[in-house]
Parts: C-alpha cells; structure tokens; sequence
C-alpha cells in the first residue's frame, strides 16, 4: 500500500514516518512525500501505471495548491483517491475539495488516530 | 442759541438722520460723528460702539433696503432741548417708515433720541436710542418690565438650547472615542487573525512532535524493564521519567498556545456566521445554565444565585447562535471570575454571589441584553482596554485576553454594540444593544 503526502513543510516528512513507524516497519505501509503539487504530479508519472494509491495533500502550498492538484489528479489518475489536510476548515474550501471528488477533509492540527483509522480501512 | 448756531445744528442733525435713512456714501458720517459715539436700541443686543460699527449698521440697513418696495417715511421733529450752555443738544424725532417686503405692507413707527456735544468748532452727534412704541395701558414703566420678561424669557431658551447643544456635543465626542476604539479594535484583530494563521502550523508541530516523543519513551521504558535491572537501567528509567515530564510540559503550553492562536482566529472567521431569527430567551436559559454548570463542574466552583429577568414581549432576535452563546458563555464566565476573586478577597462573610440577567426592548425596537454581577467590578482605569485583544487581569494561565475582545467582535458582526459600567467592589454590568432584525 503506497501512499503520496504532499506538504510543503519539510517536517510533515518525518511526522508520518514516526506516527506511522511500526505500519512501515511491517511493510503494510510505504510512504511517499512531496514537497510542493508539481512534485507530487511527478511523482506519480515516474511509474505507469502508478503505484500510489492514496494522497493525502495540503491545501495551501506555493505554486499549485491542493485545490488544483486534487482536480488535476482526478482528471489524469482517477482512479486514486485523494484526501485533503488543511488548516483553514472553513465551508468554503469544504465545498470546494468534497465537490471535486475528494473523499476526506481533515482539518490541522492532524487527528492522527481519524487518520490511522482511514489508512487501516485501506490496507485491510 | 443764536439762529446761525441753530442753523449749524440742524444741517448736522439732518445730515445724521438722512445718512440713515437713504443710501448716503457711508464716508459721510466722518463729519457728523463722534469717534466713541454710543447708540442703543430696545433690546440689550442692539448696541452700538464707535463710528465703525455706526457705519456697519448702516450698511446693513442699506442691503436691507434692497429687497424693500415702495421704501418711504416722514421724520417729524418733537422734542429740542439744549444745555444751558448751548453745547449739548437733545434731539427727538418720531418717524414712520413704511415699505412693502414679499407683497407685505409695513408701516414702522420708530422714536430716536439723539444727543449732540457742540466740540473741536462743530456739532458731533454723541449718543442715539431708537425705540418702536409699545402701546400698553401701564404706560412706560410696565413697558421695561415687559421688556426685561422678554429678555429673560429670551435667555432662559439661550441657556436651554446651550445646555442640549453641549450634550450634544458631549455625545459626539463620546461616539468619537467609540468609533477610533472599534476602529483600533477591527485593525488588531486583522493583524491578529493574521499572526494566529502563521503561528498555527510550527504550533502543530509542536504538539505532534513532543506527543509522538512521549509515545516513545513509553516505548523505550517498556524496553529498559525488559533488560536485567540493575543502577544503570535504574537511571535511564529516572532519567526517562524526567524527559516526559518535560515533553508533558512542552505538549501543554503549546496546547495553551494552540487555543489563544484557535481564539484568534476566531476574529476573521465571526464573518461568515449568518443572523437567523432566533429566541434570545431560550437561548440565554439554556447557555447561562451550561455556563454555570461548567463552573460548578471545575475546580474553582462557588455558590452563585442566578437572577433572570427575562422580558418574553422581545420576540425573535437575527442572531447567529454558535457566536452569540459564545458571548453568553464569555460574559457569564467572566462574572463568575469576577464574584469568584471577590468571595476570597472580601473579608464579609455575608457575601453572597448574584449574577442577574436582564432583557427589555426599547421603542426602537432595540433589544436590550444586561449580564451584571456583584463581584470585584472594574476599576475605572481599565475599562477602556478591556475589550482589546489580550488585555487580560488574570494572571497566568487563566485568561487569553481575548474573551472579551472576540465578544466585542461578535457584537458588532450583529449590528449592535456592548458598553460596561461598573463600580469597584459593588458590581459590573455588560450591556448589550441588539437590533431586532
């Protein structure tokens, strides 16, 4: 199970790599990170098809927000699905992210147990 | 007085009420003036000191005249009277005046009585008065009572209008104050909402590093019992004691630090919040009640009557009901806080909390929402920076100093407005103005 985190603060890297350890440890897990929308779309051209299978993206990021990457990825590898993280839990961006096909929004600070529990619900 | 002085007399006294009378070159009264000629009129506005002001008073006469239609009069000379020494001269003329303003005839009966001095080889008019006649039974004395009523009468509306024209002004002035206070009020909470936004995310980390940090040493602790115990083990397991109490410590201020920076941006995000019809009654029951609960709930509990005069004539208020129980909760908060440090301050021991709740509504359809308590009030001092965004008198970890700041907020997000008075050791009351729609 492949999974593509795409924030654009470096240390989210060795957040979910320590929240997520014994998952990793165990090989039911592999974690993929990107710092920035266009990176993640590289990412995941390297393979084809590609081996991520879930995203879990930021909103707001320099360049190419989540937003964008959310509607580019639906229209490119549909068959991913995507979730977004963000700070500003606003309706607004609710809306936005759920209407155009992504299947959770998870507000900052992270909820890592809802978030545990989405990827368990994956891997089983 | 010889004919020829009396000659020259009358050519001036003519001059002097014909410069009056008709458009004459105002220059003309040079000649026939005193420089401190006095002149008065009826009332005690009308007078008039030296030539400059003669002359201003005559132009004025002059514009006037302008607008005047079939301008003419008769001057009928009835009184002369000289000093003995025929070097002054009292001189009485009754004039009508008649002239049509706006299709409206007016016939004007006017008395000037005008004084001449006999200097420097000439005659100089000194002092005039001119008066219109009032006709009265009483005769003249009645006449200067009547007018001094009038001037009184006059005077107290002088110092009626002064009076509502100073309050006035004093209410401009305190409007003022208010609106480069909301104004300072609106600018920091921006700045505010703005700051809350950059420090949110290194926050997380924070949190989600010293937490995840915590979940290892338990880990590790688990490991170290696995091992053959012994003074080593013992230390590292002392020594693992000693770091978690420290992570504890970072994971709990950044959670303080956390909710001040969620609190702000509480600020920017009261906007969005829509106004529906709502039952402020119900709305005040059901969250004073939480507010209480909460308090007798924590560890700093105290005996508070709680008071409710709720007016049910008000109707539905426009609110938004998750950032108006906000205020409900933050008021109620605040004076439980305050009744609180003043039951351990005081040294009566009949004090006895009371928090009452008022609601009334105005002629204006102005919804009127009163929170007092009896507690330690505000001293007069501070009252201005307590709506301010982290002003705060709780020491400590208590307070974020933005309790009140985000209910001023939400206040004025719902067109109304708060104020507080308050008197040292007798009580505060926050008063609320809502428009009903």
């Amino acid at each position: 199970m492949k999974i593509l985190v795409v924030d654009d603060e470096k240390d989210v890297e060795i957040l979910f790599r320590q929240k997520f350890r014994k998952e990793i440890k165990s090989g039911s897990l592999e974690l993929v990170f990107a710092f920035s929308g266009q990176e993640a779309l590289e990412v995941l051209e390297k393979s084809n098809p590609p081996e991520v299978m879930y995203i879990f993206s930021d909103i707001n990021m320099p360049g190419m927000t989540g937003l964008e990457l959310l509607d580019k990825v639906k229209a490119r590898f549909p068959q991913i699905k995507i979730s977004m993280i963000s700070a500003y839990g606003d309706a607004e961006n609710y809306n936005k992210a759920i209407n155009s096909g992504a299947k959770e929004f998870f507000t900052k600070p992270i909820d890592f147990n809802s978030l545990k529990a989405e990827i368990n619900s994956l891997i089983e | 007085m010889n004919k020829h002085e009396e000659k020259d007399l009358m050519g001036i006294y003519n001059s002097w009420m014909n410069s009056f009378m008709e458009d004459s070159p105002l220059e003309q009264f040079d000649d026939l003036v005193s420089t401190d000629i006095m002149g008065y009129g009826t009332t005690s506005e009308e007078k008039i000191f030296g030539l400059d002001k003669v002359k201003e008073l005559c132009s004025l006469g002059q514009e006037q005249r302008k607008n005047f239609k079939d301008y003419n009069y008769n001057i009928d000379i009835v009184k002369k009277q000289y000093s003995k020494n025929n070097r002054c001269a009292v001189i009485v003329a009754e004039i009508d005046l008649r002239y049509t303003f706006n299709t409206t005839k007016t016939v004007l009966q006017l008395r000037i009585s005008t004084v001449l001095f006999h200097q420097n080889n000439k005659w100089e008019i000194v002092h005039w008065h001119g008066s219109v006649p009032v006709e009265t039974i009483e005769g003249d004395t009645w006449h200067a009572q009547e007018w001094k009523r009038e001037n009184e009468r006059l005077q107290e509306k002088v110092d009626e209008q002064t009076l509502e024209l100073r309050q006035s002004l004093d209410d401009l002035k305190a409007t003022q104050s208010r609106l480069i206070q909301s104004e300072k009020l609106a600018s920091l909470g921006q700045l505010a909402a703005g700051i809350a936004h950059e420090i949110k995310n290194p926050m997380n980390f924070i949190n989600n590093f010293s937490e995840l940090s915590l979940e290892y040493i338990d880990e590790i602790k688990e490991e170290v019992a696995n091992l053959d115990q012994n003074d080593t083990t013992k230390d590292i397991d002392e020594l693992l004691d000693d770091v978690a109490e420290n992570l504890k410590k970072v994971h709990h201020h950044g959670t303080r630090a956390d909710n001040i920076v969620k609190s702000m941006l509480m600020h920017s995000r009261g906007g969005t919040g829509k106004l529906e019809p709502t039952d402020l009654n119900t709305l005040i029951r059901e969250y004073v009640n939480l507010a209480f609960h909460g308090m007798r709930a924590s560890k700093s509990a105290i005996n508070v009557s709680i008071d409710l005069n709720l007016d049910e004539t008000i109707g539905e208020v426009s609110l938004n009901i998750e950032n108006f129980s906000r205020v409900i909760l933050n008021l109620c908060k605040n004076a439980f806080d305050a009744m609180r440090s003043k039951s351990l301050s005081t040294e009566n021991e009949e004090y006895q909390p009371v928090l009452s709740i008022r609601t009334s509504k105005d002629k204006t359809q102005v919804v009127h929402l009163e929170i007092e308590d009896n507690g330690l009030g505000v001293p007069e001092a501070i009252k201005e920076k307590l709506f301010q965004p982290f002003f705060t008198t709780k020491r400590g970890t208590e307070g974020t100093g933005l309790g009140l700041s985000i209910t001023h907020d939400i206040i004025s997000k719902h067109n109304g407005s708060i104020e507080v008075s308050s008197e040292e050791n007798q009580f505060t009351c926050f008063h609320i103005y809502l428009p009903q729609k």
